[in-house]
């Protein structure tokens, strides 16, 4: 099997989950969060730190998913989190999900396949030096 | 007790004023209740005054409140409020866009037992001829706009010079109201919000009249001024539109793609360093490290402001952002030529996220 997709398959799972841990831990800790000045203090709530850990972990799997893989193959995962995201909001956080909504979602989701279809990105510019190239793949690196 | 008080704020109308007073004590005089009728002289400086002390002799239920100084249109409407002894209170502009017969739909509303009944040019049913020209509808509609989002008011038309109120909400309005100018009827929705006041929105028929005082460039700094002075003066009672959360937003993701940048250039040269204590050594000692760090923590305390003030799932697809971002960093500092398929992809995201901020509902202030 494809050593780098059990990677991808856990990326969407948990980067919703962590998402769901810091909303849930946000709105309980609601007040702190609303002047810049107590906002720090939020990081001592359970359900935020949870959530900032599972967030890590997401990002450093996700890192090594693009070292892995073409990004090509890599970017519609972030697509499913999106979707798997609002969908579990409106399931689990109860949360009104209109057709608007949905129509936002569905254009964002196209986009980011379209960004991910086509040539790969170390076909991109014959104008590349060898280490802007490198950077530039690294620069992929973003959920 | 009298049934109706009608007030018609001016300033310097001469040139309308007796076709204005002439049309509306005709449209009352069918009437089978008592009425009144209040002209506000707003501190005129040509013939008005002189106009209105003809037409008194002339109309005895008409009552003169003169201002003595120019305090604008929300300070002569209130004075005339005051002043004004019906049952119901109502105000109309002086050029009549909205003709006489039109009264009778907003008492109705008074009636039913709505406190506010607010006329509307821009709700289903409105009927407008002439229609306004494109510009001046433009630019209601942005008024508007910012009134949605900074204010959170729900309402499709707030500047209509066209408004009827109940005995106890013109108390409170011409009481409580501080705004001088044009900005006082949004105070008054706010108030409305405050004081639990029943508002009713309604469709009007209205005329366009050409000649008009708000001059569209002139007044616009002053009017979002009005508006975000209003924000704070009613903070209790303003909803917050789910769009003022987008800074935070585009922070938060700038901040993590920042953050990545940083720490790029700093593990790049250590790239080939086996973990271990060198390797962890030399990256805390790498100031890149440190400042990925710091825009990192900002993207993220960010991030958590943001998703105190909307629902996940408003917030959560705009993460695509950092693609954008990504891609327009790479684009600006490395000129590559970006593929057509990738530009077409980021203005969908793009096109998506605004989409997404479109479906956003205000939400009630959150208690503190």
């Amino acid at each position: 099997m494809n050593p780098v997709l059990p990677l991808l398959l856990a990326v969407a799972p948990i980067s919703v989950v962590a998402q769901l841990c810091l909303k849930l831990g946000v709105d309980r800790s609601r007040g702190v969060l609303l002047s810049p000045r107590t906002a720090w203090r939020a990081v001592f709530q359970p359900l935020i730190w949870t959530g900032g850990l599972l967030y890590a972990s997401g990002s450093v799997i996700w890192i090594r998913a693009l070292a892995l893989a073409d990004l090509s193959f890599v970017y519609p995962f972030a697509a499913i989190a999106y979707a798997g995201g609002v969908i579990a909001s409106q399931i689990l956080l109860r949360e009104r999900v209109t057709l608007m909504r949905w129509a936002g979602l569905a254009l964002i989701i196209c986009g980011v396949l379209l960004v991910a279809s086509g040539r790969s990105a170390s076909d991109d510019g014959d104008e590349a030096s060898p280490s802007s190239h490198g950077h530039r793949k690294d620069l992929s690196a973003m959920l | 007790m009298t049934a109706l008080s009608v007030i018609v704020p001016m300033y310097n109308e001469s040139a309308r004023i007796d076709s204005c007073l002439a049309a509306l004590a005709r449209w009352l005089s069918g009437r089978r209740e008592s009425w009144e009728l209040i002209a506000v002289d707003d501190g005129s400086t040509d013939d008005t005054p002189a106009r209105l002390a003809r037409a008194r002799r002339k109309l005895a239920r008409l009552r003169i409140v003169r201002l003595a100084r120019q305090s604008g249109k929300g300070a002569a409407v209130r004075a005339g409020f005051k002043a004004a002894r019906g049952r119901v209170v109502l105000f109309t502009d002086c050029d009549l866009s909205t003709p006489p017969d039109q009264i009778a739909s907003a008492v109705r509303w008074i009636r039913e037992g709505y406190d506010l009944a607010v006329g509307s040019r821009h709700l289903p049913g409105a009927r407008l001829e002439p229609a306004q020209p494109p510009a001046r509808r433009l630019a209601g509609r942005l008024f508007n706009l910012a009134t949605r989002v900074l204010l959170g008011l729900p309402y499709a038309d707030t500047q209509c010079g066209f408004k009827a109120v109940s005995r106890r909400a013109a108390a409170v309005l011409s009481g409580r109201g501080r705004e001088p100018g044009f900005a006082f009827d949004v105070e008054w929705l706010l108030l409305a919000r405050r004081h639990g006041l029943k508002v009713k929105e309604f469709p009007i028929r209205w005329r366009d009249r050409a000649e008009s005082k708000v001059r569209l460039f002139r007044h616009a700094p002053a009017m979002f001024g009005a508006l975000l002075r209003l924000q704070r003066r009613h903070r209790s009672v303003v909803a917050y539109h789910p769009v003022r959360a987008l800074p935070l937003i585009l922070f938060s993701c700038a901040g993590a793609v920042v953050g990545q940048i940083f720490y790029k250039t700093g593990a790049g040269p250590l790239r080939d360093t086996p973990i271990g204590a060198e390797f962890l050594v030399a990256l805390l000692t790498t100031p890149a490290i440190w400042f990925g760090l710091v825009f990192f923590l900002l993207g993220a305390v960010t991030w958590l402001m943001a998703l105190a003030r909307v629902e996940l799932s408003f917030a959560f697809p705009m993460l695509s952002l950092n693609f954008v971002l990504t891609a327009l960093y790479a684009w600006l500092v490395f000129g590559e030529r970006v593929a057509a398929n990738r530009i077409a992809g980021i203005a969908l995201v793009i096109l998506g996220v605004l989409v997404i901020a479109g479906s956003g509902r205000p939400v009630p202030a959150p208690r503190r």
